[in-house]
């Protein structure tokens, strides 16, 4: 799953060359205390979020950042709350004493959901090291065995 | 870095309204839905979008009662509608939850309750609706046009 909508250009001078960050998330769902039926779906992930954050720049010129951001999304109750943290390194003169920025973006499932216990152990581990172009290639992979098979 | 924590206070600040916003919307929704609707059927189709697993579930219903007279309150709306025994649930639909499953909206509870043919139960909850995603999704994908 990626989140698509936020895209950073032009003032800072600065071209991202990498990021990672993670999530802590917190969901409420009534239908955890109830069946397996319903428990927590993926696909309930996809969809608008809004994005509140701030980043700056944790030693200048060298080119290393960080963000918090706090993100929501789906139903005031039962909907997806949580905070994501974030590291970049960039190249470039331009310095980020500080910034605050508001997002609206959308995420996109690129795969179908497949129970972790059916996937591979490389399946598995790609996805934790890289998991967008984990998600990437995973999506084009099937979509090319489909074609493939038809 | 005085400029960074100031920042980040800022940062907190702006979390703590936003819960406080989302807070009292939520509590917005619940005073609304205290109104005594009931109603249960048998899931006849489900329409999901691409948005939180937000969806319609139609059922035909014969024991509705205490129906809101309008589907909107503000620019909110109520999350079902049941017009000639024909009703809409108007919430995010539960993975697995199938045509032809039980199902039972307790408005005082903000509750969806599903229960299939092997009695597995799912409770989902329900709210107004005030997002303009959803708000178009049922706009476009509504049987009462």
């Amino acid at each position: 799953m990626v989140g698509v909508g936020e895209v950073r250009y032009g003032f800072w001078g600065r071209v991202m060359v990498a990021g990672f960050g993670f999530g802590i998330l917190r969901y409420r769902h009534t239908s955890q205390t109830c069946a397996s039926k319903g428990s927590i779906d993926p696909k309930s992930w996809q969809g608008a979020f809004l994005n509140f954050g701030v980043s700056a720049d944790i030693k200048a010129i060298v080119g290393g950042g960080g963000s918090v951001t706090y993100f929501t999304g789906g139903a005031p109750k039962g909907g997806w709350r949580g905070f994501s943290i974030g590291f970049n390194v960039g190249v470039g003169v331009a310095v980020n004493a500080g910034s605050g920025n508001f997002a609206v973006s959308n995420s996109v499932l690129l795969n179908n959901v497949v129970p972790t216990s059916q996937r591979n152990y490389i399946d598995r581990a790609t996805n934790f090291i890289a998991p967008i172009p984990s998600a990437f290639a995973t999506s084009i992979g099937t979509d090319l065995i489909n074609r493939l098979k038809k | 870095m005085k400029k960074k924590i100031i920042l980040l206070v800022m940062f907190v600040i702006i979390v703590i309204v936003v819960w406080q916003i989302q807070r009292k919307r939520g509590d917005e929704s619940s005073k609304l839905l205290q109104n005594n609707v009931v109603f249960s059927g048998k899931i006849s189709k489900i329409k999901i979008s691409s948005n939180h697993n937000f969806g319609i579930v139609f059922l035909q219903t014969s024991n509705a009662v205490n129906l809101p007279e309008t589907p909107n309150q503000g620019n909110k709306r109520f999350p079902y509608l049941v017009i000639n025994g024909l009703a809409e649930v108007y919430t995010r639909v539960p993975d697995g939850i199938n045509v032809g499953d039980s199902i039972k909206v307790i408005s005082n509870l903000e509750t969806v309750y599903y229960c299939d043919n092997i009695k597995k139960k799912t409770e989902e909850y329900i709210y107004m609706i005030d997002d303009p995603i959803d708000i178009k999704f049922i706009t476009e994908n509504t049987n009462f046009k």
